[in-house]
């Protein structure tokens, strides 16, 4: 069995916004954030639920716990950050943050009386939007949040919490879901559209070079043609000793030797950049 | 007509031009021509460069030294009277060049045929 190194989505192919990825530096940067974020998100989480009985803590310090294992490997791997890491850790963080959120939103929505259902997820799927390295990973975060809270809110609230809570519900959460989906579509889009900028960009900035380049060549050339030129109008109208003029015209060929050879460095680079 | 005993000078980094244009524009115009390799050079020599009828310049004298454009616009500030000719391969291509075009100087593209760059010489000395 062989393996089949081409990227899929190679040059020349149209790159759809759900295939683009982040660089590596964005990537990782981006997980560091959202893990920074559960990871302080949970500490505050933890010095409100201190004030609500009832509400389990052990899901709080077991998702900090992850955090900070997830934020050393982020601090070891950023001299060698990968989108693929970035998204398993992102995901891995996403799956600890909606663990927390399951084991506490029942208890939270029976101890607190003013409870505003599924703020943290709602807060989750715009946060995904924002952060998530990969499209797909963004979705399925998005989608993680979302679908847990409506299905714990559906099949696992008692009739009089939920009748007590917002009676908007699941509403509100698919919308924010949705919301969070429609900005995945725009972020994504929008780096596809500054990737293909900087790609023109970079095209500009050597065809500009080559263009230079080019221009320099053409007159390093023209001195020794005109010089050719020259010598040959002398030769034809000198009866003295022709070796001075010839070797003249030695020299200026020879300076055109030259420049064939920066010429043929210049094809190379045009080479390169149709390859890219 | 031309103009016996008047001075031509020739900015240029080739040495083989440094030698093969003043023969034939001597030869040709029956005129005294002076080169120069640098645009430094050219300017040591202002009492001769200032009183020629005709200054050819080449433009591109070699990477991070001053051009013929610089030149330029050293005759320029100094009043030079004569005749300003760019000798060079890519003229078109440099801005200051289009700008030079506009004070009176002329282009001679690289490489022209020897008769043609006698002829504009020839009707530079007359115009100076």
């Amino acid at each position: 069995m062989t393996t089949n190194d081409e990227d899929p989505v190679g040059p020349g192919a149209a790159v759809r916004f759900y295939n683009v990825r982040l660089s590596e530096r964005d990537a990782w940067f981006a997980a560091t954030i959202a893990v920074l974020f559960n990871g302080l998100g949970m500490l505050i989480e933890f010095a409100i639920i201190r004030k609500t009985p009832g509400v389990p803590e052990r899901p709080l310090v077991i998702s900090v716990i992850v955090a900070v294992i997830l934020l050393v490997l982020l601090f070891l791997g950023r001299k060698r950050p990968s989108v693929k890491w970035a998204a398993i850790i992102y995901l891995v963080n996403s799956a600890a943050v909606t663990f927390v959120l399951v084991s506490t939103n029942l208890q939270s929505a029976i101890a607190e009386k003013h409870w505003v259902p599924f703020q943290a997820s709602k807060l989750g799927c715009l946060i995904a939007a924002l952060l998530a390295p990969e499209f797909w990973v963004g979705l399925v975060s998005i989608l993680g949040y979302s679908l847990s809270a409506v299905l714990q809110f559906e099949y696992f609230f008692p009739p009089e919490i939920q009748t007590r809570v917002d009676t908007a519900e699941p509403w509100p959460v698919i919308a924010f879901a949705l919301g969070g989906v429609l900005a995945l579509i725009y972020r994504f889009r929008r780096v596809k559209l500054e990737q293909e900028l900087a790609q023109i960009q970079a095209q500009v900035f050597a065809i500009r070079r080559l263009a230079n380049a080019f221009l320099n060549i053409r007159d390093l050339m023209n001195s020794p043609l005109q010089v050719i030129e020259l010598s040959v109008d002398a030769l034809r109208k000198s009866d003295e000793s022709q070796k001075p003029i010839l070797d003249r015209i030695d020299r200026s060929v020879q300076n055109l030797r030259e420049i064939n050879s920066v010429l043929v460095e210049h094809e190379k680079e045009i080479e390169w950049q149709a390859k890219q | 007509m031309t103009k016996d005993g008047a001075r031509i000078v020739f900015l240029d980094d080739n040495e083989d031009l440094r030698e093969l244009l003043p023969a034939l524009l001597e030869t040709a115009l029956r005129v005294e021509c002076l080169t120069f390799a640098s645009v430094i050079d050219f300017e040591n020599h202002s009492d001769q460069v200032l009183d020629a009828k005709v200054a050819i310049l080449d433009i591109n004298l070699g990477p991070d030294v001053p051009d013929g454009v610089d030149a330029f616009n050293w005759l320029m500030e100094r009043g030079f009277r004569g005749k300003i000719l760019f000798f060079t391969g890519h003229a078109r291509a440099n801005p200051q060049v289009a700008l030079a075009e506009k004070d009176g100087a002329r282009i001679l593209e690289k490489p022209i045929h020897p008769d043609k760059l006698v002829a504009a010489v020839r009707f530079a000395l007359n115009e100076a």
